[in-house]
């Protein structure tokens, strides 16, 4: 076996390999002690956590890049005593999250400043928060899902409670750890079950053991593929295993749910392709069991988000039709619909981070997270309401926002892998056209209302903060040319998921012929 | 002029206009001769580029490669059949930002704005010859055309601007399926086929079930129908057309309803000849419910505006007429019809804006006697209306010659089959004379609405109105002037099109005639999807 050499020691290259996350490491462990060390909290303090975290943020990402860089052929390899696996998804998916953690670092700093006078500890958990959600997507062991996945949510309990004074808050991160508590003993009841049948945690061991069961009716198999299903439905808050997502986004501090829409969502779409290309392509119940979870998000994420009056609730239900949309991809199963995932994940980050920092920016201008408070808006601030208009257009799908292409290319790769789910596009498609809705509702009341009270009472000119104006300006850029420059994106999302499909053609293909 | 890229600067110049009007300063008279200068650029433009490329005796396209792994290229070119609505187009874009002088008070950088996005979008959508990029721009006229009827409009502007949103949206929901069914099928037979219209509008003559044609050419019909618009998906139309801004109003009737039946000529009925011989006699059933019912309820209306939306959404109907005869005087009278409502239309909504800017009321009963106090108006009201009922040596009146005349010698069907085998014993011939009522009608409302508001005693409070501004005399007198030109020397504009649209309803004769050969002698032949299954058991 060639894996050997990596069983016994932990050489360079693995070392080089977890080199993000060890930086991240240490950059968490600098702003603990950073944060001891200034005690009298000044603006200047303050702002200077939130740049040693930036610079660390952006160290592993470049440090990222540079281990991508060093390997233009991307053989896929096992690393850490075949815990995590380096491939192409591992390096796609643990940038995103850099990249989403970075805006997030960048987006928070105004909110956390008027809100709190403890800013490190935030830092410091969102990049622990990350950290765990990066082992998730390089996870090639059952044990290091169970890690990553249990760092993610931890710190996230806390996250949500970060304002521990507000009510809100503190019922927001109570009510996420029982939801969340429970979940987990779920997944690890599921992931129980597949190494009592496989013997092994061992990603690859397992789809060995597994692909014994293809076609085999098993209780235990069922239950198994429930109980993981569930629990990861859960972790991507999808329809009908949603419900703590509005509560939790709506009391949580809005960078946190900024976070948790968009960082925590992505890793966890990552486990979640990872668990299914990998050890259970062609499973009976899969495509089934999808089609009506995507079904049911869609339908209800949409509708509810009709009838939202508070712009937090409503993202909430907007991220829960949002996956609805992109299991589609998970449906057909195809390298082309999960790889249309990937992309799409990559256009979410952006659109959906930037509407938070909009939250944020308007939060901190009217003291609301009101939909109504927004009126009139623009005239006091275009730019900003300019910047909000188009992520809420790409988040509804409208040219020629990266959001339009995300969709137009997941349901083009659904209809090419399998025409006979035209019928779920459609769905789709009627569903985002519902989406429309509510998101030009929030247009409507920037652009075409009269100014409401609080919104004259903004004074004319205040200077934006430089990392929110800069988070803003990356999140624009990305949402306007993501799509139009997409086809260099497109390839790695497709790539990145070929070579997980590859490990096991023969269940693969049997798995789409369905 | 060989090498520049023409249609891409058509296309973009405006979107290029849009961004700088945010940043000039904030000034009515500057943003007004800005938009003025711009859009009158844009249409010396259009028509030098047409003249050049008709000189250079090839049709102008333009490629990029953009994201091939999906079969996706920026490709745009323009037949003679664009060129003209491409045309129509940038003139009426003109006429609107001349219209704007006197109807939009308030954020004029915002309007401006969206008026030249949407002028790129529409202009994207004729030009377009990649399934993709047609989508994209046909989605992108969506956001400005919101924001224009929703600011800009009259009272109940907001539920219109919302209503026609999302009925337009509906439509592109069947579209996109069908887009994607249609590329799906193309790939299956040839992995390299992209999503070029030239690789994509032959896909029917592969030998594709009749069936899964019917269900593609509906797909993209619905999107095309609700634009067009067709009854029963006709309601957004008076709604956006009342509260809309008199320019918006313009543009709605004059260009951006033909984007439907654009659509529907290229796409549909080029591209899926069985489909359309198939589906001909509900559409012309529609199409003639279509101009009678709406013209019966133009003829109810107390609203002036509601009365001319109305009448706009009759005379659209001629285009299904003419497109259901399935013969090429047909296609040519849907494409004259095309253009001589573009003009008439806008026309009419010009009439309606010059009174309620003075008025504020659209009220019929509430005006009489505008013919003395504005006789400007008045001249080109009555010019305009005649035209549109039809009169001989005005624009109308060849559009609706060619479409009866095309329908009446049309043999697309005899009789239209009806559920459980039964048939209506409606030929296109019967279906035509009963239209013509529909011009009866026409007739009826618009001179009834003349008499109305031009003539009998002034009221006291009209007494001291003013007559048309120099702007707008320019605009009614543009209008009026190539709606005169056209009725006059109809060959000039039909001699444009005529070869393409010619070619487009090629397939047909000879299928019709094919059809009715196999049908028994003495039989009456009924056209169904069964005439061509049996063809097909030979064939494979």
């Amino acid at each position: 076996m060639p894996e050997t050499m990596a069983m016994n020691v932990i050489g360079q290259k693995d070392m080089l390999f977890i080199l993000p996350e060890i930086i991240l490491t240490v950059g968490l462990l600098a702003i603990l002690c950073l944060t001891m060390m200034t005690h009298k909290k000044t603006r200047h303090e303050n702002a200077g956590l939130m740049q040693v975290s930036l610079v660390f943020v952006l160290g592993s990402l470049a440090a990222l890049i540079w281990q991508f860089a060093q390997q233009p052929s991307m053989e896929p390899e096992t690393m850490m005593f075949g815990a995590l696996r380096a491939d192409l998804f591992s390096y796609v998916m643990r940038a995103m999250l850099l990249a989403g953690l970075g805006i997030t670092v960048a987006i928070s700093h105004a909110f956390l400043e008027r809100n709190t006078k403890i800013i490190g500890d935030f830092y410091a958990l969102v990049m622990g928060a990350t950290l765990g959600g990066m082992v998730l997507s390089a996870a090639n062991d059952l044990a290091a899902v169970f890690i990553g996945l249990e760092t993610l949510s931890i710190t996230s309990y806390v996250l949500a409670g970060y304002l521990r004074r507000t009510t809100r808050s503190a019922e927001a991160s109570f009510k996420y750890l029982v939801y969340g508590g429970m979940g987990t003993a779920i997944f690890l009841f599921g992931l129980s079950l597949v190494y009592g049948l496989s013997g092994s945690t061992n990603f690859s061991d397992i789809a060995t053991a597994l692909a014994a069961y293809q076609g085999v009716m098993h209780p235990t198999l069922l239950l198994m593929v429930i109980m993981v299903f569930a629990a990861l439905a859960f972790k991507l808050s999808i329809a009908p295993f949603h419900m703590w997502a509005p509560d939790v986004y709506e009391g949580a501090p809005t960078p946190v749910s900024a976070f948790l829409s968009v960082v925590s969502k992505t890793a966890a779409f990552a486990v979640t392709i990872r668990l299914l290309m990998v050890i259970f392509p062609g499973f009976p119940a899969w495509a089934e069991l999808w089609t009506i979870l995507a079904v049911l998000s869609m339908t209800i994420g949409n509708f509810v988000a009709l009838k939202q009056r508070n712009v937090k609730r409503l993202l909430a239900y907007s991220t829960v039709a949002h996956a609805g949309y992109m299991l589609t991809g998970l449906v057909v199963g195809s390298s082309a619909g999960v790889g249309s995932i990937v992309y799409y994940l990559m256009t979410y980050l952006f659109m959906n981070l930037g509407a938070f920092a909009c939250v944020i920016y308007f939060g901190i201008l009217t003291g609301s997270d009101d939909i109504e408070s927004y009126r009139g808006m623009v005239q006091k601030r275009p730019g900003l309401v300019l910047a909000f208009s188009i992520f809420l257009l790409s988040l509804a799908g409208i040219p020629i926002t990266a959001g339009f292409f995300a969709k137009f290319f997941l349901f083009q790769a659904v209809i090419m892998s399998n025409p006979a789910y035209t019928w779920l596009v459609i769905v789709a498609l009627l569903n985002s056209t519902v989406s429309l809705a509510y998101y030009i509702n929030i247009i409507r009341l920037m652009v075409v209302k009269e100014p409401s009270d609080a919104v004259n009472a903004i004074p004319a000119h205040t200077s934006t903060p430089w990392a929110l104006g800069s988070a803003l300006t990356i999140s624009v850029a990305a949402t306007l040319l993501l799509g139009v420059f997409a086809s260099q994106f497109l390839n790695y999302s497709t790539e990145s998921v070929k070579q997980l499909v590859q490990e096991r053609p023969v269940v693969v293909s049997q798995g789409l012929k369905r | 002029m060989e090498q520049l890229p023409v249609l891409s600067i058509l296309i973009f110049l405006p979107l290029i206009y849009a961004l700088i009007v945010p940043f000039l300063p904030n000034e009515k008279r500057l943003l007004h001769t800005f938009s003025t200068v711009g859009s009158g650029l844009l249409f010396v433009l259009s028509v030098l580029f047409w003249l050049g490329t008709t000189k250079a005796g090839r049709p102008a396209a333009e490629f990029m490669t953009w994201l091939p792994q999906l079969g996706i290229h920026y490709n745009v070119g323009a037949d003679n059949l664009s060129w003209v609505l491409v045309i129509l187009t940038t003139f009426l874009v003109l006429m609107a930002v001349l219209a704007s002088y006197t109807s939009i008070e308030k954020r004029l950088k915002l309007y401006y704005a969206m008026i030249f996005t949407l002028t790129s979008a529409i202009l994207g959508v004729f030009l377009a010859r990649d399934l993709f990029v047609f989508f994209l721009f046909w989605e992108l006229e969506l956001i400005p055309m919101y924001l224009l009827i929703s600011i800009w409009g009259g009272p109940r502007r907001e539920y219109a601007a919302i209503k026609f949103v999302l009925y337009t949206l509906f439509g592109s929901v069947f579209m996109l399926a069908a887009i994607l069914g249609l590329f799906f099928i193309a790939r299956s037979a040839d992995p390299s086929a992209t999503f070029a219209f030239a690789d994509l509008s032959g896909v029917s003559a592969t030998g594709l079930a009749v069936g899964t044609q019917v269900l593609l050419f509906l797909g993209l019909f619905t999107a095309f129908a609700i634009k067009l618009p067709m009854v029963p998906f006709h309601t957004w139309l008076p709604d956006a057309h009342v509260e809309a801004p008199t320019p918006i109003s313009m543009l709605l009737a004059g260009i951006l309803l033909k984007m439907g039946s654009y659509g529907m000529l290229r796409l549909c009925f080029g591209w899926f000849p069985e489909a359309a011989t198939v589906l001909a006699p509900y559409l012309v059933l529609i199409g003639t419910i279509n101009i009678v019912y709406t013209a019966g309820v133009a003829l109810a209306q107390a609203d002036l505006k509601k009365l001319i939306a109305y009448s706009s959404v009759s005379h659209m109907g001629f285009v299904l007429l003419g497109l259901g005869a399935l013969n090429a005087v047909g296609f040519n009278g849907a494409v004259f019809q095309m253009v001589s409502h573009g003009l008439i239309s806008a026309g009419l909504f010009m009439i309606v804006g010059t009174l309620y800017t003075r008025t504020h009321t659209r009220q019929i009963a509430e005006m009489g006697g505008f013919g003395k106090v504005l006789p400007t108006v008045y001249f080109f009201a009555l010019l305009i209306a005649m035209a549109s009922l039809g009169l001989p040596l005005l624009g109308g009146f060849p559009a609706e010659t060619l479409v009866f005349y095309g329908a009446f010698l049309s043999n697309a069907f005899k009789v239209i089959p009806w559920f459980g085998g039964t048939v209506l014993t409606l030929s296109i011939q019967t279906l035509t004379i009963i239209s013509a009522i529909g011009v009866v009608l026409g007739a009826a409302y618009l001179l009834w609405m003349l008499m109305r508001v031009f003539m009998g005693p002034v009221f006291p409070k009209w007494s001291d109105l003013k007559d048309a501004t120099p702007s707008e005399v320019f605009v009614l007198a543009a209008l009026s002037f190539l709606i005169v030109a056209v009725g006059l020397f109809p060959n000039l504009v039909s001699s444009q099109f005529e070869r393409e649209v010619t070619a487009m309803a090629q397939p047909y004769s000879k299928m019709i005639a094919e059809l009715h050969k196999a049908t028994p002698k003495g039989q009456i032949p009924v056209i169904s999807m069964m005439s061509f299954s049996k063809n097909e058991g030979g064939t494979r």
